[in-house]
């Protein structure tokens, strides 16, 4: 009897290590460890100095290639999508060719989800210009469908911000693109 | 750990959209209303060419559509650009930033976050929102319970304890996610669960709460009974949880942000499960698994072996307790008198698990069993060949010590082999990778053995962590060098340009390309008040201005000496055929040429703008030097993270090494006990031996004893 209460007591302690091992429902370790505390915190404090080193330079690069004065950006966003599924875009300044994007399936939803993305950065010289752009995808049925815009806009010191919209349209069951120039 | 139980929606990602679109950033989420609103507001703004735009909402979007794509850290970059550049800082902003901090492990940042969330929400008196579906108190809800798990996760139960005790209102959806999290932050007390569980005006809605299993919630329950030796009250649980289906939970757009390793849709596109669901379903598998197990536990703690081995007979052979399962099933033949069973069952455990602690034991089950159902001879060859087992780990536990501390570099150890489930979810950001999409994995036997402590695998995700940073770190490295050197190339083409200027006086110019404006201003001015048409006579016609001019200076000459009457009546009319056609084009000439004269004067002021322009950026030394001293503050950042990271890296290797000190240790000491035992089984078995053998011939035995007193 001995031995098996004593097998039993083992085996109780065996199950109990087991139960910690099964990191989804046991109970990690208490704060027993001060370090790990330490050492997570640290961890945490790099990460939030890389996000914010990236962030800087970032805005260095912005403002040293694109200041203001010259700066463009095209934006483009997808309002629901049931009637073209965007596989991609091409954009042209003044007939030449400055942007394209081919879209996978996740940048796609992205999209469809409200997100809106800047396909374009560049610099222009202040005057008149003109935008033109190609979207390519699929329709209702997976066939290939295009669909072209021109938009003519001028280039102040102030920075353009552009953004084109692919709209569904319920009367005509078809796709359409919008332009929205952003009033800053 | 898996948000648990709840119901997919496989029309999610539709509805985030629909979610997603209203402006409105005064009420979150609540979209119905919002979606009307927002075309009104967007025919309006179309309508009116001075409207503003909602540049929140456009900005947020961007963000929206780097986490969407998965790249988080640039969508947290983009919220703090919103944030610093644009002056946004609205309530859905904050708390997706929150979520995003939350998702990347910024804890301390998302508490503060949140916190300020709060204060907002507390200002602005929004409190009356809870009820919504999807309220701001709902979505605070979410991310204070992804914070509390995520810090259990680190081990940081205490924080965790502070983050619970700031969640003053449960919903029923997630009030078995709050109790997991509770009573694995308070095991193994009770939790206190103070918070007020807010009831659903629906009553069916309340049926399905109840109905839905906690299966953690039970599990730990169990478990604590069991621990307490309360078994008649932990094996109905138990019983109950090896049975349990799994179901499929549903996640909303928050509950995704704030983990976003939670998945909604269970089929992909080709209608199979997908990765994640497939991963779910071997979750719930576990824990049926290690309810029969514990069941088994208990059945055994009773004494109760017929139980326990028929629990055990099915179980699962690819489950993560087979091992124990083994073993106790082997224990429970044992009893059950199934010797032969027993046997094989005990070999195939040191055989499958030859780092196990079970196996090692397993090894001195069997040479009892065998020194007492077979013979002592054969028990006597098992026992020896445990004890030689015990010897060869004790080596090679030093060897692992010894080669593990003579290491440089620990990470040596590593077979890094991709979570490809976890790079399915979030693939690497081309941009900003803070999201660790690999597990350490080692081929090291003793070292995987030692991974079973969560401190010590956290601590070699913590150096993962550290070499993904220092990736970043040197991609900003690059990024930093690049720009330095185009900010010297610009150096260098400003400094040509300014130099290109001097040469070619372009003030000096400029004045006197306004003088020839003025003098040309001026001949218009007197030709209109003179009412001169001649100033504006083509060169044909002022080719025969000159030759009537010409003329008349001829006959002027002859005159003294001839009659030119006739001559002079000619030229006359010649004269006052090109007077009227000169006078009939006056106007439009006149009117042209102010028009040309006005073109010139806005393009000489424009170019005077430029030049002035041009001067101000040339002679503007702090114009690139600002960019020079912005770099080299990066630069400065950059050179202490690494070394930061460097640091953070060798304490975290010397815990590493310190808990390896411990673990080798530790095994040492238990295969010291183990052989220790075996060499006292097989001085017993020697002893027993000795005993037949003098039983069987008690002759021959006197004469030994006699021949031993004699030597």
């Amino acid at each position: 009897m001995t031995t098996v209460r004593k097998c039993c007591a083992f085996l109780t302690r065996l199950f109990a290590v087991t139960a910690v091992l099964a990191s989804f429902f046991a109970m990690p370790v208490h704060a027993e460890d001060a370090n790990k505390g330490a050492l997570a915190s640290e961890l945490e404090d790099i990460k939030s100095q890389v996000l914010k080193l990236n962030r800087d330079l970032f805005i260095l690069e912005e403002d040293l290639l694109f200041p203001a004065s010259t700066q463009i950006a095209v934006f483009v966003s997808v309002d629901v999508g049931r009637f073209l599924k965007l596989d991609s875009v091409e954009l042209k300044i003044d007939d030449n060719n400055v942007s394209g994007f081919l879209y996978t399936e996740r940048q796609r939803k992205a999209l469809e989800q409200g997100g809106i993305q800047r396909i374009y950065l560049g610099n222009l010289k202040m005057g008149p210009h003109l935008l033109t752009a190609i979207f390519t995808g699929n329709d209702a049925e997976g066939r290939t469908v295009q669909r072209a815009i021109s938009h003519n806009f001028d280039k102040t010191d102030e920075t353009v911000m552009i953004e084109l919209k692919v709209e569904d349209s319920e009367s005509s069951y078809r796709a359409d693109i919008k332009v929205e120039q952003w009033a800053l | 750990m898996a948000v648990i139980i709840q119901s997919v929606n496989t029309k999610r990602a539709y509805r985030i959209g629909q979610l997603l679109r209203p402006v409105s950033a005064a009420a979150l989420l609540t979209c119905a209303l919002f979606t009307q609103q927002t075309v009104h507001a967007a025919e309006q703004t179309e309508g009116s060419a001075t409207a503003k735009t909602d540049l929140e909402d456009k900005f947020y979007r961007q963000a929206l559509y780097f986490y969407f794509a998965g790249d988080y850290g640039s969508a947290l970059r983009q919220i703090s650009l919103n944030r610093q550049r644009q002056g946004i800082d609205s309530d859905r902003s904050q708390l997706f930033e929150a979520g995003l901090q939350v998702a990347i492990g910024l804890h301390d940042q998302a508490t503060q976050t949140l916190t300020r969330f709060e204060q907002n929400q507390t200002d602005t008196g929004n409190g009356s929102q809870a009820k919504s579906a999807t309220s701001p108190q709902e979505l605070l809800l979410i991310a204070l319970l992804q914070l509390t798990e995520q810090q259990i996760d680190q081990g940081d139960v205490e924080t965790a304890k502070l983050t619970l005790g700031r969640i003053t209102t449960v919903l029923p959806d997630y009030l078995e996610q709050y109790h997991v999290l509770s009573q694995l932050a308070y095991w193994p007390d009770t939790p206190p669960l103070t918070a007020q569980v807010q009831q659903k005006a629906n009553s069916e809605d309340n049926t399905l709460a109840t109905n839905s299993s906690a299966a953690y919630i039970a599990l730990n329950q169990a478990l604590l009974h069991m621990e307490q030796q309360q078994y008649s009250a932990a094996q109905p649980i138990l019983i109950e949880l090896k049975e349990q289906q799994w179901q499929a939970p549903e996640v909303n757009f928050w509950q995704k942000l704030f983990n976003p390793f939670a998945q909604p849709d269970i089929f992909d596109a080709n209608d199979q499960l997908k990765p994640e669901v497939q991963d779910a379903l071997l979750q719930q598998q576990a824990v049926n698994d290690y309810a029969k197990l514990l069941l088994a536990q208990l059945y055994v703690a009773n004494q109760q072996y017929d139980l326990a081995y028929n629990e055990l007979v099915d179980f699962p052979q690819q489950s993560p307790y087979a091992e124990s399962a083994l073993f106790l099933f082997a224990y429970s033949a044992q009893q059950q008198q199934q010797y032969d069973l027993s046997l094989k069952l005990l070999t195939l455990l040191q055989q499958q698990y030859p780092y196990s602690n079970l196996a090692w034991q397993a090894a001195l089950l069997s040479a009892k069993q065998v020194s007492e159902q077979q013979s002592l001879a054969q028990g006597l060859t098992l026992y020896q060949q445990a004890e030689q087992l015990y010897l060869q780990k004790i080596a090679e536990i030093k060897q692992f010590g010894e080669t593990f501390n003579d290491s440089k570099n620990i990470m040596d150890f590593a077979t890094k082999a991709n979570d490809e489930q976890n790079a399915l979810l979030t693939p690497k950001s081309d941009v900003l990778a803070l999201i660790l999409t690999q597990r350490f994995n080692t081929d090291a036997p003793w070292l995987k053995k030692a991974l079973n402590d969560p401190l010590l695998a956290t601590d070699y995700q913590t150096l993962l962590s550290l070499e993904l940073l220092s990736d970043n770190i040197k991609t900003q490295q690059t990024n930093s060098q690049w720009l330095k050197d185009t900010l010297a190339l610009n150096n260098q083409r400003q400094a040509r340009v300014i130099e290109q200027q001097k040469q070619l006086a372009y003030r000096e110019m400029l004045q006197s390309l306004t003088a020839q404006k003025q003098r040309i201003a001026d001949i218009i001015a007197q030709a209109e008040i003179e009412q001169n048409p001649q100033v504006f006579a083509n060169p044909t016609q002022q080719q025969w201005l000159n030759r009537i001019d010409t003329s008349q200076a001829t006959l002027n000459k002859l005159a003294s000496q001839r009659n030119t009457d006739d001559e002079q009546q000619r030229l006359d009319k010649v004269k006052g055929v090109l007077q009227w056609q000169l006078q009939s084009t006056f106007p439009q000439q006149l009117w042209q040429h102010k028009q040309s004269l006005k073109q010139l004067t806005e393009q000489l002021e424009m170019l005077e703008l430029q030049a002035s322009r041009f001067s101000d950026l040339s002679t503007n030394p702090r114009l690139l030097s600002n960019f020079d001293v912005r770099q080299q503050q990066t630069q400065t950042d950059i050179n202490k993270m690494t070394f930061n990271i460097e640091a953070l890296n060798l304490k975290t290797s010397r815990e590493i090494r310190g808990k390896i000190s411990i673990f080798t240790q530790q095994q040492q000491y238990t295969l010291q006990q183990l052989l220790l035992t075996s060499r006292h089984q097989m001085a017993n078995v020697l002893e027993q031996m000795a005993q037949a053998d003098n039983i069987s011939s008690p002759a021959v035995s006197g004469v030994d004893s006699a021949s031993q007193g004699v030597r």
